[in-house]
C-alpha cells in the first residue's frame, strides 16, 4: 500500500517526502482529503516533494487520487505543472471523472512527453449524460 | 474573392470578425463555402462551428474537402455561450499557433433563450478582443429571416465588418467591444423569495458550500455527475470571492422548469471583460477558475461593477 499524505493535516511549509522506499512500487503516495483553497498550501506541499523527487526517479510516479473526494482547478494544474517536471511523468491513479477533466482542461493532455497519465476508475458517473446514472 | 487580410475591417490588426446575414439556405452556402475554399487554397485550418442542420448542410456542399475541416455543432460544444471562445474558438486556434485560421462560427439562433442571449452578444463583442493581433477570421452567420430585427441590429454592433446580399462592408455601428459587453452584463433580476441561500467567508467554508450545493442539486433530481458539476463551478465561484475580496459572499438557488440555478454574489469588481473566456498558456498556475465555471455550466450570466459582481450559473435539465 503507497503511503497517504491527509491535506488536511498538512500545515503550510511542511515538507512531504515520496520516499520512494523499493517496497514501494511502483513508486508514489495517496493524497487523501479535498484538495480547495482550504488545502491549497497543504496540495504545494505534496506538489514541491513530488516535482524534487521525481527530478531523480527514472520510473513513473504514481499519484493515488482515488481518495481524494474534491479537487478544485487550482489543485488539478498543480498536478499537471509537477508532471511536466518528471522526467518519466506522472500516473494518476483513481481520478474521478471530474478530477480527469479538470486535468485534460487546465491542458494536462497538451503536453508532449510522458508527462500526465490518467488511469480512469470512472467510479462516479461520467460527464453530463443522463443515462449514465448508477446510484452512489 | 478577398484574402483573409483583405477582409480585415480594421486596420491595426489582421483579424477579420465578419457577419453573414442570410435569408435562405442558398445565402448560406454561397457566404460560407468560399470562404471556407478560399481558406483551405491558403492551406489556412479552417473549422466550422454551426448547429448540427446547418453543419449537414455546409458538408453535402463541401463534398471532398469537409474531411480537411474540424467541424462542430454548435447546438451542443457551443450550447454555452461563454464556452465557445475557450472551448471552441481559441482551442482551435491555439493548435495552430503559427498560423492563421479561419474558422466558421454560428453562435445564435432563433431559439436561443431570452437568458442565453445577452451572453451570446458578450461572446460576440469579446471575439473581437480575444483574437485582436491574431492573424485570421470568424464568419458568422445570422439567420436574418428568422432572428428578431433587434438581434441583427447587435450583430452590426459586435462585427466590424458584415456581409449582406453578397456585398462586404465595414459595419458603420460598431462599437468597442467592451461597451457591448458593459451594456449585456446588465444587472440581473433578484432571485425568487423560494431560493436557498447560504454565506461564506473563509476557505474552511468551502466543503459546507460544495455540501450546500449538492444537496440542493440533487433535491431538484441531478444525478450526482451533474451535482458534481454545480459543486465545481460554485467552488470555483466561491474560491474567487475568499481569494480576491475582503469580505464573504452568497449563494442563492432555486430551480425553474428548465434549470437549476446558482446565484454568487460578493463585493469584488472583475475588471477583465475577458476573465472566464480565455485560458492562460499551460505554464501558468492562476486564472482558469472562470473558465472552469464556464465548462461545468451550461449558462453563465454575469454583472459586475465597483460595488459588487454578481454571477448566475444555469444548468439545464
Amino acid at each position: 500500500m503507497r503511503s497517504a499524505v491527509t491535506l488536511d493535516r498538512l500545515q503550510a511549509g511542511d515538507h512531504v517526502c515520496w520516499a520512494f522506499d523499493d517496497d514501494t512500487d511502483p513508486p508514489g503516495l495517496r493524497i487523501v482529503g479535498e484538495a480547495d483553497l482550504a488545502t491549497r498550501d497543504a496540495l504545494v506541499a505534496v506538489v514541491a516533494g513530488l516535482t524534487e523527487d521525481a527530478a531523480v526517479e527514472d520510473r513513473p510516479i504514481t499519484v493515488d487520487v482515488s481518495e481524494l473526494s474534491f479537487a478544485d482547478g487550482a489543485a488539478a494544474q498543480a498536478l499537471v505543472c509537477a508532471a511536466r517536471s518528471a522526467p518519466a511523468g506522472v500516473r494518476v491513479v483513481g481520478a474521478l471523472t471530474t478530477l480527469a477533466r479538470l486535468i485534460s482542461l487546465v491542458g494536462g493532455d497538451d503536453v508532449p512527453g510522458p508527462s500526465i497519465h490518467l488511469d480512469h476508475t470512472d467510479d462516479d458517473v461520467s460527464g453530463s449524460s443522463p443515462e449514465g446514472s448508477e446510484q452512489d | 474573392m478577398d484574402t483573409l487580410a483583405d477582409m480585415a475591417g480594421r486596420s491595426d490588426q489582421s483579424f477579420a470578425h465578419l457577419g453573414l446575414c442570410y435569408e435562405n439556405l442558398a445565402d448560406y452556402v454561397a457566404g460560407v463555402v468560399p470562404f471556407v475554399e478560399n481558406a483551405l487554397a491558403e492551406k489556412t485550418p479552417v473549422m466550422i462551428a454551426v448547429p448540427g442542420e446547418r453543419l449537414d448542410l455546409v458538408r453535402e456542399h463541401l463534398g471532398a474537402a469537409a474531411d480537411d475541416i474540424l467541424l462542430a455543432d454548435m447546438a451542443v460544444e457551443g450550447r454555452n455561450p461563454g464556452w465557445i471562445l475557450p472551448g471552441v474558438l481559441l482551442d482551435f486556434a491555439n493548435r495552430h499557433p503559427d498560423q492563421p485560421v479561419a474558422m466558421v462560427g454560428e453562435p445564435i439562433w432563433p431559439d436561443r433563450s431570452v437568458d442565453e442571449y445577452p451572453a451570446c452578444v458578450v461572446h460576440e463583442a469579446l471575439i473581437n478582443e480575444a483574437f485582436a493581433g491574431r492573424d485570421g477570421a470568424v464568419l458568422c452567420p445570422y439567420d436574418v429571416a428568422n432572428l428578431e430585427p433587434a438581434v441583427v441590429k447587435d450583430a452590426h454592433q459586435t462585427h466590424p465588418v458584415m456581409i449582406a446580399n453578397g456585398a462586404t462592408q465595414s459595419s458603420a455601428q460598431f462599437v468597442d467591444p467592451y461597451a457591448t459587453v458593459a451594456e449585456f452584463r446588465n444587472p440581473l433580476p433578484n432571485p425568487p423569495a423560494v431560493a436557498a441561500a447560504m454565506t461564506y467567508r473563509h476557505p474552511a467554508d468551502l466543503t459546507a458550500v460544495r455540501r450546500f450545493v449538492t444537496k440542493e442539486a440533487t433535491r431538484a433530481g441531478f444525478d450526482s455527475a451533474r451535482a458534481t458539476d454545480v459543486a465545481v463551478a460554485v467552488n470555483e465561484l466561491a474560491s474567487n470571492t475568499i481569494e480576491h475580496t475582503a469580505g464573504g459572499g452568497r449563494i442563492a438557488v432555486w430551480s425553474d422548469d428548465e434549470a437549476f440555478i446558482c446565484q454568487v454574489a460578493d463585493g469584488g469588481h472583475i475588471a477583465d471583460p475577458l476573465a472566464g473566456y480565455v485560458l492562460p498558456p499551460p505554464s501558468e498556475r492562476r486564472g482558469r477558475g472562470l473558465v472552469l465555471v464556464n465548462r461545468a455550466s451550461d449558462l453563465v450570466r454575469m454583472h459586475t461593477h465597483s460595488g459588487g459582481t454578481t454571477f448566475r450559473a444555469f444548468f439545464y435539465r
